[in-house]
């Protein structure tokens, strides 16, 4: 009796794979990919179109790679453990990309008004004494992760808006965001910068005063896809994986970020699913992730004349070599540009 | 009467067997430093660097060349910013050197010399000794902040436990017979701490030096983790956020250079403290 | 000033090491102290010099020691002690620098030591520059420069060779015969004891008892010639005789420990 019961098993799962692989048809094989992300909302497309099975009816198997930092998807994708790596733009990534060991392909995430990531934080004392807006943050002493991230970008960003000199602000290094946390608790930085899941609990205690987003204030290009030499020239290889992104990313746009009202998603029938999805690859509750979503294109375009800005700033800075620019560093037959 | 050989007969001559000398099976296991081969180990192996990364389509950013990293430090060093990090990283170096190493030594002596300092003070450096320096960096921030204070204690505070290792295992391995001996003649404490169990401990205690020196070394990496503008640990973080690889192998190497020179220092100190070895 | 060995009684831990042992050390007087090995011969030595504490009994002393004396109870050890990051002269003066004696007293107090061992010469060697002999000889030098009354010797050449031992025994028979001092020597060689002593204490195996105090009869300051040796041969022999089994016994017993 089980040995028939097996057997029948056994020939229902022979169907459905056959199934399956003919559903996959219009592709001539399955190729092999893997992708080099961190869990954070801002990729959410990669985990959609990977869990729902985008990327497979696009004929790629994919493997998805975690890291937890920026730096390391970077150098990943120089050195070919990942084909195609996505995560923000940092200098580092530049000055590999200026080296010519990989090239950007498409945009993902933006700061963008409504939309809110990366937020202006101050401590108790400085909000006491003023420290009000992020205009304020002119002559005040603030954490940010590493010279040339993009939260000193974005500070660049801000200095350019309000007039003022990015030397105006002291601005501390402190490599990590439990280092920038302790400081802005312990009131030895007037002001930090924190994405918003890491700053929401000390919000909630009370011990940091929010006051802007980084969105709100100067919207830029935060992250994007890019790939290593031999990637690039595997040109059905690329097509197909950003036609799935996209696939992700539009359905993304039209079902989540077409909710978003003061900065959080709503959570309903149609929501729900990719939201949980997300909260799935980034380990967090539907709850928080629907107050936390990144704005990403529909189409998957990249800002390209801030990507220049943004290289020439670091150049300014000193933090990028010299001698290329947005041109040198995107894939033109790949990136669809604003 | 037993006949004896002819004393003036080769022993060798005897033609029906052979002698053979024996085998020499000594060798080895002695070896000799010369100082020549290592430099020259060094030069050979510079040599086939540069030919990897100049002649080989080696990506200079996965291998900078010894030229490119020797160019980075010239330019560091004509540009004066080179001098700038690497005396504040000095002193920060030194300050937590100095904090933790006589700590250590306190610390180390009570848990040599006395019961409750020894049972209360082992159990907590066994405790806190392997905490890495890097995860506490939160704390210290919230307590000391992130000016001097926060960098000199992450240096002074790995350079504490293993001084505090080093010198209470020295006191402990002064001989009990010159203890005994200082004791026999009433001499006072203080004098017996001061006369034998010092320079007792010395050798450990240097040899703990050591290590300490190259703890204090890496741990500037760490300590300029914490908002440092400038210092050869900022300059190489800065490098590997920025991917500036050439940069990178160039703090690298100061690094290197002033782990070299402290083991020379240390090597002095001992000649100078331990001749009587 | 006399040294009194009264009752005394030790063990470590569950070992009884010595049991209800009771002599006099009278003023002046070489007592020499044998017995099998491991019958704790050490041990009441150290208890006699106040470096242990006993579980019963105590060392006490009768009479005032010279008033010259800085020291009046001075341990020569087995392995001589000395500090090997000092010079000879450094180690001789050791004992010295908390004394009441002045820097130049003190220099005259070490050159004596030295020149009464030989070892003048050598004043700036380190220790390990020196055979095993000449460290011995500077560990005696650092016992005569605090001028003891008694000294308290712990199988001094033990560590030995036996051409060496031989030298620095003629050593101490002068030095013992020069001044007005007294010692206990502890010993597991009993030529050593019989030339040395003026009476032998005989230690059973362990827990050491006294066993027997014997005389040695011929004077100290004659001992040097030949007759005299062959009339002590005897008294060696005896003394063999009543250590004999008890060392047989006792080697076993430290064999299965």
């Amino acid at each position: 009796m089980i040995r028939y019961a097996r057997l029948a098993m056994t020939a229902l799962l022979g169907l459905a794979t056959l199934l399956t692989t003919l559903g996959a048809a219009h592709a001539d094989q399955m190729e092999k990919a893997r992708i080099g992300v961190l869990r954070l909302s801002s990729s959410a497309p990669v985990f959609i179109a990977q869990d729902k099975g985008y990327f497979r009816d696009a004929g790629l198997e994919v493997e998805l790679k975690f890291f937890d930092a920026a730096q390391p998807v970077a150098v990943a994708t120089t050195t070919g453990d990942v084909d195609v790596g996505i995560t923000a733009f940092t200098a580092g990534l530049y000055n590999l990309a200026g080296k010519g060991t990989l090239k950007i392909i498409a945009g993902m995430s933006r700061d963008r008004p409504g939309y809110p990531l990366i937020g202006y934080f101050a401590s108790n004392k400085a909000y006491e004494a003023g420290l009000k807006t992020p205009k304020d943050l002119a002559g005040k002493r603030i954490a940010i992760t590493q010279v040339g991230s993009s939260f000193h970008y974005s500070l660049g960003l801000l200095a350019d808006k309000y007039g003022f000199k990015l030397s105006d602000m002291k601005l501390v290094p402190l490599q990590s965001m439990s280092n920038m946390a302790a400081a802005l608790k312990g009131e030895t930085v007037d002001a930090a910068l924190l994405p918003v899941s890491a700053a929401r609990k000390l919000m909630d205690d009370g011990e940091v005063k929010h006051l802007g987003w980084v969105g709100d204030e100067t919207p830029w290009q935060v992250s994007g896809v890019f790939a290593g030499p031999k990637t690039l020239a595997d040109k059905e290889l690329v097509t197909r994986l950003l036609s799935a992104l996209q696939r992700a990313e539009r359905e993304y746009h039209d079902v989540v970020l077409a909710t978003v009202k003061d900065g959080h998603a709503a959570i309903d029938d149609k929501t729900k699913p990719l939201l949980a999805i997300i909260g799935k690859y980034t380990n967090l509750p539907v709850e928080q992730v629907a107050g936390n979503c990144a704005y990403i294109d529909p189409q998957g375009r990249l800002d390209v004349k801030n990507v220049d800005d943004q290289i020439k700033w670091l150049q300014a800075q000193g933090f990028a070599d010299k001698g290329y620019d947005a041109e040198a560093i995107i894939a033109k037959d790949y990136v669809k540009a604003d | 009467m037993l006949d004896r050989a002819d004393v003036t007969e080769s022993p060798a001559g005897d033609a029906t067997e052979v002698a053979r000398p024996v085998r020499f099976r000594g060798a080895g296991f002695t070896p000799a430093t010369s100082r020549h081969a290592g430099w020259l180990a060094l030069a050979a192996a510079l040599a086939v660097w540069q030919a990897a990364g100049s002649l080989a389509p080696v990506n200079p950013l996965f291998l900078p060349t010894p030229v490119a990293i020797a160019r980075a430090l010239y330019q560091l060093a004509i540009s004066g910013v080179l001098w700038q990090h690497v005396s504040v990283s000095l002193l920060r170096i030194s300050a937590g050197w100095a904090l933790g190493t006589a700590s250590g030594i306190v610390v180390g002596f009570a848990i040599g010399l006395s019961r409750i300092a020894r049972s209360i003070g082992i159990s907590f450096v066994s405790a806190l000794f392997p905490i890495p320096k890097i995860a506490v960096l939160p704390l210290l921030i919230l307590w000391l902040g992130i000016g001097e204070a926060p960098k000199v204690a992450t240096i002074a505070l790995g350079v504490f436990f293993s001084t505090t290792i080093s010198v209470y295992s020295g006191v402990d391995a002064v001989p009990r017979n010159l203890i005994r001996m200082a004791q026999s003649f009433d001499v006072p404490f203080a004098t017996i701490v001061r006369r034998v169990i010092w320079p007792g401990a010395l050798p450990s205690i240097l040899a703990g030096f050591r290590i300490t020196a190259s703890v204090a070394l890496m741990l500037v990496v760490s300590a300029e983790m914490i908002g440092a503008e400038t210092g050869i640990g900022t300059f190489v973080l800065q490098a590997g956020n920025l991917m500036q690889t050439d940069q990178l192998m160039a703090g690298i190497v100061i690094l290197s250079a002033f782990g070299l020179a402290v083991g020379k220092l240390i090597s002095l100190l001992e000649a100078r403290l331990l001749h009587w070895r | 000033m006399d040294l009194i060995a009264d009752h005394i009684s030790h063990r470590f831990g569950t070992l009884d090491v010595l049991d209800d042992v009771s002599f006099t050390v009278a003023a002046g007087e070489v007592v020499a102290i044998v017995g099998p090995s491991g019958c704790g011969k050490s041990t009441l030595l150290s208890i006699l010099g106040g470096l242990l504490q006993p579980c019963a009994g105590q060392a006490s002393l009768r009479g005032a020691p010279p008033s010259e004396s800085l020291n009046p109870l001075t341990f020569v050890f087995q392995d001589f002690a000395l500090l090997p990051w000092s010079t000879v002269a450094e180690n001789v003066e050791f004992p010295l620098l908390h004394s009441r004696l002045s820097a130049q007293e003190r220099r005259a107090a070490v050159d004596d030591a030295l020149r009464r061992t030989h070892l003048s010469d050598f004043r700036a060697a380190y220790p390990k520059q020196l055979s095993g002999g000449m460290r011995q000889r500077a560990g005696i030098a650092r016992a005569l420069a605090v001028r003891p009354a008694l000294l308290l010797m712990d199988e001094p050449l033990s560590a030995l060779d036996s051409q060496t031992r031989e030298l620095l025994l003629e050593d101490f028979v002068r030095l013992l015969a020069e001044g007005s001092m007294g010692a206990i020597y502890v010993t597991h060689n009993l030529e050593e004891a019989v030339r040395l002593a003026d009476r032998i204490v005989v230690l059973s195996r362990r827990p050491g008892r006294v066993r027997d105090v014997v005389s040695v009869p011929v004077p100290r300051g004659e001992r040097g010639a030949l007759a005299a040796r062959e009339h002590l041969l005897p008294l060696q022999n005896e003394l063999w005789h009543l250590i004999r089994a008890e060392a047989i016994d006792a080697e076993r017993e430290v064999q299965h420990a």
